[in-house]
């Protein structure tokens, strides 16, 4: 595969802002948060370095089909780190907040249903059907995962539960990427593989673009502390706890005259 | 031409035909019957949901891809 | 003539252009609830006629929030409990101040990550009346109200009565200054 100046630098800028991340992440010990999110950061690494090895020493056919196999390896991690972020703002107590189990439900079927039909629409021109295959699973992940990312911002402000800073962070990197990938997914669609290659990666250059102000970003914000926390006053303490186990206690009689 | 290799090609060449055929009843309705060979200079990308900044493939290259399976049996 | 790649294209813009709409939206509100101090959310508080919610919330319970089962429990009729409630504009005072104790919470957990336990509790509270005074508007814009209302008005009353008790007797402990002002908000 004849690679150009460019694509290099964009390859070798991509390792070197992943290793900066990873260098981060353990330093400052966000991986004991977010270990599924050093995860993908650090299959990221391995995959590059695979693809590097495969490039040199295999031939198209192996590097299109290992591009691909790690390509879903990649979905999967991103969809696990979404997981992730879901589970540290709406799990405040260990567990999954009650009022919001339904919203999760009707959250994910409508992102996925929203997705297909947008992803049914796109006719993109290609010559081989595991190209429009690739096209259209490419836009749909991203859709589903930019839908994922802002209902999890209207959600958790609709339930009154805080973001962590670096939770906020890294949802915020993950899903500006989604919604600004939909746009160069339906831009690869609308103009095919078959014609005007320099408009397929001039688009391709803009989410790999994309994708490194993302990185910067996490570098950044990760490796700043989050906000300090207040010491709670002792009386505040005991009166907060007097409430909430009598708030706890009225709330369970008041629902059981319902079911009365 | 020997009588193990003879079964080989024909499954190689049956592979390609199907392919190809299948691709175009895939693909959208105003695709062409015949396409150019893929003589790019630079690599243009078949966009993905993925993450990274590594060069992406756009042929398959089923061809090449049969033979090397057909070489590491 | 336009063709499916331009409806796909259109399709994708106003799918991108909501998410934006959605997200801004959202986190605008977010902002504004963390700039919020203690003070100013209960300044958001609007006046409701408490003694009218007491009445309402002890025809079904007492003052230490017990079940009551006595022969004079239950004995308001859906008009009353209503016009003591004071119509929409009371259930939507009683929705407006189940907001902001949702953002007592939120506040609450933000600064305060020790008092998680207490603030989420605070808030499940919260989302519950929310809900039930949601159900209540709902069926008064649908004419149901007469069928709704046994079933959600007085529970709605009920438990904003008592956490709102609560936090009155928290403020009579920990901040007596303060307790008037938030007795008048109450």
């Amino acid at each position: 595969m004849h690679l150009t100046g460019l694509d290099l630098l964009f390859w070798a800028a991509g390792l070197g802002a992943h290793l900066v991340l990873l260098c981060v992440l353990l330093i400052r010990r966000r991986f004991r948060v977010f270990p599924i999110f050093t995860t993908f950061i650090l299959a990221n690494v391995v995959r590059t370095l695979a693809l590097y090895l495969v490039e040199v020493y295999g031939n198209k056919a192996s590097y299109f089909y290992t591009y691909w196999s790690l390509a879903i390896l990649d979905t999967v991690l991103q969809l696990s780190v979404v997981y992730e972020m879901y589970s540290l703002t709406f799990r405040p107590l260990g567990i999954w907040a009650r009022d919001l189990r339904g919203s999760f439900v009707w959250l994910v079927a409508g992102s996925i249903v929203v997705a297909i039909g947008l992803t049914w629409l796109a006719t993109p021109h290609a010559r081989l059907w595991m190209q429009v295959v690739v096209i259209k699973g490419s836009f749909f992940s991203s859709a589903c995962m930019s839908e994922l990312f802002v209902g999890m911002i209207a959600l958790s402000v609709k339930a009154g539960l805080p973001w962590k800073t670096h939770v906020a962070r890294i949802s915020q990197g993950l899903g500006v990427y989604s919604i600004i990938d939909v746009l160069i997914e339906a831009g690869h669609s609308y103009f095919g593989v078959n014609r005007n290659t320099q408009m397929y990666t001039t688009l391709s250059h803009f989410r790999m673009t994309a994708y490194l102000c993302c990185v910067a970003f996490w570098i950044v914000m990760l490796s700043k502390d989050a906000k300090g926390t207040r010491k709670l006053p002792e009386s505040l303490r005991g009166q907060l706890i007097l409430l909430q186990g009598n708030v706890d206690l009225q709330l369970e009689r008041v629902r059981a005259r319902r079911q009365s | 031409m020997t009588k193990s290799a003879t079964p080989k090609l024909t499954f190689v060449l049956l592979l390609v035909v199907l392919t190809t055929s299948a691709g175009r009843a895939f693909a959208s309705g105003s695709s062409p019957t015949s396409t150019p060979p893929s003589t790019t200079t630079s690599s243009p990308s078949t966009p993905n949901g993925v993450t990274g900044t590594d060069p992406e493939p756009i042929e398959p290259d089923i061809v090449g891809l049969i033979l090397t399976i057909l070489q590491l049996g | 003539m336009i063709d499916r790649a331009d409806i796909f294209i259109g399709a994708v813009a106003i799918f991108v252009g909501s998410l934006i709409a959605i997200a801004v939206y959202y986190y605008r509100r977010a902002r504004n609830s963390t700039q919020n101090d203690w003070d100013s959310l209960l300044s958001r508080l609007m006046r409701v006629d408490r003694s009218s919610i007491a009445e309402v919330a002890l025809d079904v319970i007492d003052e230490s929030g017990q079940q009551r089962n006595d022969q004079g429990c239950a004995i308001l009729e859906p008009p009353e409990i209503w016009k003591l409630l004071g119509g929409m504009e009371g259930v939507e005072a009683l929705e407006s101040n189940s907001r902001v104790l949702i953002d007592l919470a939120f506040y609450l957990q933000q600064r305060y990550p020790e008092a998680l336990v207490v603030a989420e509790q605070l808030r499940l509270s919260a989302r519950e009346i929310e809900w039930q005074v949601g159900r209540l508007r709902g069926a008064a814009e649908t004419g149901k109200l007469a069928g709704a209302f046994p079933m959600y008005g007085q529970r709605a009353a009920a438990a904003y009565y008592l956490m709102t008790q609560r936090l009155l007797d928290l403020y009579e402990q920990g901040d007596p200054p303060r307790l008037a002002a938030l007795q008048k908000a109450l």
